[in-house]
């Protein structure tokens, strides 16, 4: 528990080096899912413009 | 007489690729059928980079754990400066050759180097903090930063402004070109100037200045950005290529199967 507290510490350094981090993860995981979902969008609107092309 | 040139051109393997890549079926297909690797091979090695980097290489002996914030740091700002490079390149594409693709690439690159940048003046400011005592300095390094951080907001500006795709994408590559002027300032401001900040830890042509058990995860770090930014890129494009491209077969074909 101790070892856990002293890595989560960082050295005295927890409040520089995690927010960085979780800066990272919050950026890449948001444009991730922000581009996958257009993409979806996009699919679905192409689709139904086919559809009514078709029609 | 044309047929021939572009035969000659096709005899050099770049040209070959770039001139079956200007094809966007063949880009779409090529890249769409790349996506699920390059993603997991980003994601693996984002992983083993970073849990390497924040809990198995040593502390550094001046700065402690506060060096950690290197393995996000340096991709980020390596990244921002070598997407800008390719955006040139791209640049050139549109601009000479008039390849279409390359515009809309381009665009893709400018939305993910913008990100690139933003990360690497964010955690270069936190790093900042308690190592020089100041969140931010008119370093010349922080500073030619900024203006690339700048650029890039203003070449999507630049593009999202006009009706004409052609026009917006003409003018970005323009402003992409000019702004190149910006990468060699950013790189040699540690040695042509003094600064605060510290110089390049990793050179591609010279001995590394950090440590081997320090080195192994930035390489890691900095292999799953440079993917991650990829599979953004060729996601982006892919979408933009889909739209743009929707009343031909290749596309009706595609949707029909997806």
């Amino acid at each position: 528990m101790a070892n856990f507290i002293t890595v989560l510490n960082m050295g005295g350094y927890a409040a520089y080096v995690w927010p960085s981090y979780l800066l990272v993860v919050l950026v890449f995981i948001g444009n991730a899912v922000l581009t996958k979902r257009q993409l979806k969008k996009t699919r679905n609107q192409l689709h139904r413009w086919l559809k009514s092309e078709q029609a | 007489m044309l047929e021939s040139s572009i035969f000659s051109a096709c005899q050099f393997p770049m040209w070959k690729f770039l001139y079956q890549m200007a094809s966007p079926k063949l880009f779409f297909a090529k890249t769409q059928a790349l996506l699920p690797v390059i993603g997991i091979s980003a994601l693996i090695l984002l992983i083993t980079g970073i849990i390497w980097g924040l809990f198995i290489a040593p502390a550094d002996y001046q700065q402690g754990d506060a060096f950690r914030i290197l393995y996000v740091h340096v991709p980020a700002a390596f990244l921002s400066l070598s997407l800008y490079a390719f955006m040139a390149f791209l640049a050139v594409l549109l601009l000479i050759w008039r390849i279409k693709i390359a515009g809309l690439m381009l665009i893709a690159t400018a939305q993910t180097g913008l990100w690139m940048a933003f990360i690497a003046l964010i955690t270069g400011s936190i790093w900042g903090k308690p190592m020089w005592g100041a969140w931010w300095v008119w370093d010349a390094r922080l500073t030619s930063e900024l203006i690339l951080f700048l650029l890039y907001c203003g070449i999507l500006v630049l593009a999202s402004s006009f009706q004409q795709r052609e026009q917006s994408e003409r003018l970005s590559a323009i402003l992409t070109i000019v702004g190149v002027i910006d990468l060699p300032i950013i790189h040699y401001s540690v040695y042509w100037w003094n600064t605060l900040h510290q110089g390049s830890s990793i050179s591609l042509f010279a001995k590394p200045k950090i440590a081997w058990p320090m080195l192994y995860p930035l390489l890691f770090t900095l292999a799953g950005f440079a993917l991650f930014a990829l599979w953004l890129i060729l996601h982006k494009a892919g979408r933009e290529l889909l739209q743009r491209e929707r009343r031909q077969q290749w596309v009706r074909t595609y949707l029909g199967g997806s």
